[in-house]
């Protein structure tokens, strides 16, 4: 038997990836990446988004499964499931009444969007999904949902679904987040405030902030370089002394206008988020 | 109070694609009004709150206005009172769905707990709990009937929230529909059982027409006794504030309205998202009206536009890439706005790493 350190170890893959951070961070062309990635590696992989038809193109483009989860119809069948009537279930789910609470409480929806996702990753134990969630304030709306109808149950089928969710997410390997920032201090704070937001739920935490988009990693500053540049890779600078480095991975900023190409070429640089 | 060159509004919306600078310009805007001598209200309604970074604001602060003196913005010290220190001013709020629950629906500033439903009604609108896009429209609407302010200011979420937010007035209206006024009001009665009228008859007829009930006793089984009883009364609380929830509708009239509200595109030259700006655009073209500003930050600097790197230069591929994407990308962006005919107000990018002094930096844009 060969010793351990002669095998080429293939990274544990998680069964769920979720990227998250401030808006415009590159939440979407990382998780995107991640995907393709692992498409390319011949991992069973599926990319799931919140009204994103933009990534949605990119996704054809570019050869990545995905799916794009209809949250009434995921409501419908959880509905169906528990009552073991799929008319019954339509017909709640039709009625106005279901409809207009639905709508108005947008908690529920996201409570359901979770539990459809678990079930996808139930019925395929060999798929990994990769969430690319919306903007953190909303993350923690999604986040956060379950532990407000548990409270509001107390008690009930319902109540004992969301404990095995919870559990689920908990499990060791199961679920990764990924918090996306870029070298300003309003999206390094965003990114903390969502790490300590998620250990509020005890949900596995982040190692690593990922700091996205740093010219300073794709030019060097010699001293001809234009005053612009040079004070934008200084702020940077200034910004990367503020933030303990060994909690950090960085990502340079990559010049392309073509969204599908920026997705192709970060594609192996993501291998270090598994 | 003299007219900046874009004339303030009772409402300002700003709005656009993720990271682009709304919060950091809607502040902007409220401190430029406020120098100008209107009395501003800025009202952030992103779960996420950047708003309470710039202003120095915490949590806490949620759900009360607070008043923010520019003299904060600006870094002043005020040692010496003959320089003229500043004493303008404006006020902020972090929207907080209880707060606003409380505040202006209920119209009380301690929670009563001992309303049936109420625990439920708490949990609901928590500070994650989803309703910010909802609330934001009711509290948008108090301010202006109460007259305290010139102009309100809103920073919206980013994205397909954004529309959320539009769609909230149809949400309410949907929640509060005709049909279901007599069912609320069954609802609202089974709470005192006997009180319901033997000759009630026709809401007992309407409710079997509908379902309710039969609805209801589904419900349980999914959901337990329990909830079914909170959930009944939490609506029959809601229910009874009806008429302040319905305020609200006015709000989106206001918006249509050029005379009374003025929209504000956010965009920047270092995103990629065109399409997506579009696409939310046109999902919002009913709730406007023409009067709107496409806001493009972080242009690059004159002297950049014409700068070549020198041939001697070591990385001189890569350096005229990154020069090229940026200059393509603000080309694209003006292209864009004369395309559409947009009218267009232009921010330099602020080389500025605290969030206030970008902010105060980008406050004299508005009189240019």
């Amino acid at each position: 038997m060969p010793p351990n350190d002669q095998i080429k170890q293939e990274p544990l893959l998680k069964r769920l990836y979720v990227f998250t951070g401030k808006g415009g961070v590159g939440k979407s062309s990382l998780a995107l990446s991640l995907a393709h990635h692992l498409a390319r590696t011949k991992k069973r992989v599926l990319y799931l988004t919140f009204n994103q038809p933009d990534n949605r193109r990119h996704c054809e483009e570019l050869g990545i499964p995905f799916r794009q989860l209809q949250e009434e119809d995921s409501a419908q069948k959880y509905m169906a499931h528990k009552l073991n009537s799929e008319l019954i279930a339509s017909w709640i789910g039709g009625s106005h009444f279901f409809q207009s609470i639905y709508k108005m409480i947008p908690g529920l929806s996201h409570l359901i969007f979770m539990g459809h996702l678990l079930s996808i990753l139930e019925e395929d134990p060999q798929l990994t999904i990769v969430l690319d969630s919306p903007s953190s304030g909303h993350t923690k709306v999604l986040f956060e949902s379950s532990h407000n109808f548990k409270r509001i149950f107390r008690t009930g089928v319902i109540v004992d679904d969301i404990e095995n969710m919870h559990c689920q997410l908990r499990t060791n390997d199961f679920l990764k987040i990924i918090v996306v920032t870029t070298p300003s201090l309003m999206a390094i704070q965003e990114g903390e405030e969502l790490v300590s937001f998620l250990s509020s739920l005890k949900l596995p935490l982040p190692g690593q902030l990922v700091i996205n988009n740093l010219l300073s990693r794709t030019i060097a500053d010699p001293p001809q370089l234009h005053p612009y540049l040079k004070s934008k890779i200084a702020q940077e600078r200034d910004v990367l002394s503020r933030v303990d480095l060994t909690t950090t991975i960085l990502f340079p900023h990559r010049p392309t206008l073509i969204n599908s190409e920026l997705v192709e070429e970060l594609s192996p640089s993501t291998e270090v988020l598994l | 109070m003299r007219d900046l060159p874009i004339t303030a509004k009772p409402i300002e919306i700003f709005c656009g694609t993720g990271g682009v600078g709304k919060t950091t310009l809607a502040t902007s805007r409220a401190m430029a009004l406020a120098k100008n001598g209107n009395r501003v209200l800025l009202i952030t309604i992103d779960p996420a709150k950047r708003l309470k970074q710039i202003l120095n604001l915490s949590e806490v602060d949620s759900g009360t206005i607070q008043t923010i003196p520019l003299s904060q913005l600006n870094n002043d010290n005020c040692a010496s009172p003959e320089s003229g220190c500043d004493i303008t001013k404006f006020d902020a709020l972090l929207m907080s769905p209880y707060a606003t629950l409380t505040r202006v629906i209920w119209q009380q500033e301690r929670v009563q707990m001992t309303i049936p439903g109420g625990d439920l009604i708490k949990i609901m609108f928590k500070q994650n709990g989803g309703m910010n896009e909802i609330m934001s429209v009711v509290e948008v609407q108090y301010q202006l009937d109460q007259g305290k302010y010139d102009t309100i200011i809103l920073d919206t979420p980013p994205g397909q929230h954004f529309i959320d937010f539009l769609e909230s007035t149809q949400k309410i209206e949907n929640f509060f529909d005709k049909t279901y006024i007599d069912i609320f009001k069954f609802l609202g009665k089974r709470v005192q059982e006997s009180s319901i009228p033997k000759d009630d008859r026709g809401v007992l007829g309407l409710l079997v027409s509908t379902g309710i009930k039969k609805l209801l006793s589904y419900l349980e089984r999914v959901t337990g006794p329990h909830f079914v009883d909170q959930f009944i009364n939490a609506v029959h609380a809601i229910y009874q504030s009806r008429d302040e929830f319905l305020k609200a509708l006015q709000f989106q009239q206001r918006l249509r309205q050029e005379s009374e509200s003025n929209w504000f595109w956010v965009t920047a030259i270092d995103h990629q998202k065109m399409q997506e700006t579009l696409r939310i655009q046109k999902s919002a073209t009913n709730f406007m009206h023409r009067d709107k500003y496409l806001c493009i930050n972080k242009c690059l600097p004159e002297s950049l536009i014409s700068w070549h790197p020198s041939t001697d230069h070591g990385q001189k591929e890569i350096l005229n890439s990154v020069l090229r994407v940026m200059r393509e990308r603000q080309t694209e962006i003006k292209s864009f706005a004369d395309r559409h005919d947009l009218l267009t107000v232009s921010f330099p990018d602020i080389i500025e790493i605290k969030p206030e002094k970008q902010v105060s930096a980008l406050s004299e844009c508005w009189n240019k």
